[in-house]
């Protein structure tokens, strides 16, 4: 997924403005009227733009937390077992076990997740430094709006580049293995079987 | 409000603005993902979710940032601690960041122009003896 300063949503039709990166309408006010933004602290950039990734792959979490809840919830019967029988006389017969309940979970089924393998956000700002009760050093996209309506080009002179993984679960989080008279694997040492 | 805007500040600055820029990302992405894992924890725990999952956790492979300036040196007044006097000037490299207003208001030719680079990567974590 790559998110570009000057991509462009649209409007839901009779809603709300929809919140856009790098347009004049990109803070929604009280009231559902948007109302332009002039700069931000540059060390709000990046949690901002990555916070629209982290929202995304947070909603896709819970629906498979919910996908596995569900899977839980519903049940089927089932069949456990069909014995057949051969005689010695040849005669075949077949004898069927009561149907249990068994849930979706138990019988395998499993909720399917997703996820970000890769984000990349990259946004070109004007950065300015302004005093604000001690330096601080700002991002805006008000002057490269303004010359993008008047002039039609767009010159920036800052540019900031991310890109976002999953991050590795370590090993310890899963519980030890062993056999019940050998050595326990609790992963610290890269395994058993290591050397 | 910011009430003045400068023009130039040391460039240590603008490497600390995208230093925290990059704490800051990854604090937000992590109290997102241990909210996701709390919630899962306390739905496996009531039984109400018989499946063990784990929140998906994000983290910056790598975050770049390019700052188009000017370069100047100047000096840092060192002030004496007792008596507030100026004992003497520490160099300092400031920036200017490079803007239309900047080209314009003191005719800087953008040919000259020095840009600042920097690249944040994530550390692999020490494997640690128990």
């Amino acid at each position: 997924m790559r998110h570009r300063q000057h991509h462009t949503g649209t409007d839901r039709p009779g809603g709300d403005p929809v919140d856009r990166v790098g347009t004049d309408r990109h803070v929604r006010s009280d009231g559902g009227r948007p109302r332009e933004v002039r700069d931000l602290p540059f060390d709000e950039l990046l949690s901002l733009l990555a916070g629209g990734v982290a929202e995304a792959q947070e909603r896709l979490d819970a629906e498979a937390v919910a996908a596995a809840r569900s899977l839980t919830e519903t049940t089927v019967d089932v069949v456990p077992r069909v014995t057949r029988t051969i005689d010695a006389d040849g005669t075949v017969s077949t004898t069927t076990a009561p149907a249990e309940e068994r849930t979706l979970l138990e019988l395998g089924f499993e909720p399917t997740r997703y996820r970000f393998e890769e984000a990349t956000v990259e946004v070109d700002v004007d950065a300015a430094f302004v005093d604000e009760g001690g330096s601080a050093l700002r991002a805006s996209t008000t002057d490269a709006s303004t010359r993008r309506r008047v002039r039609g080009e767009v010159e920036t002179n800052a540019r900031l580049s991310a890109r976002l993984r999953p991050t590795p679960l370590p090993p310890r989080t899963g519980p030890a293995t062993g056999d019940a008279d050998g050595p326990i694997d609790d992963r610290t040492d890269g395994g058993i079987d290591a050397d | 409000m910011p009430t003045e805007r400068w023009l130039s500040r040391p460039v240590k600055e603008f490497v600390r603005s995208v230093a925290v820029s990059v704490a800051e990302g990854q604090e937000e992405l992590d109290r997102r993902s241990a909210r996701i894992q709390r919630e899962i924890e306390r739905e496996i725990a009531a039984g109400d979710l018989e499946y063990d999952l784990d929140a998906s956790w994000l983290r910056f492979s790598e975050v770049e940032a390019d700052l188009e300036t000017t370069l100047s040196i100047e000096g840092e007044e060192i002030r004496d601690p007792d008596t507030g006097a100026v004992r003497g000037y520490r160099p300092t490299v400031v920036a200017t960041p490079l803007n239309s207003r900047t080209r314009s208001a003191y005719d800087v030719d953008a040919e000259i122009a020095s840009e600042i680079r920097l690249r944040i990567a994530p550390v692999p974590p020490e494997r640690r003896e128990p």
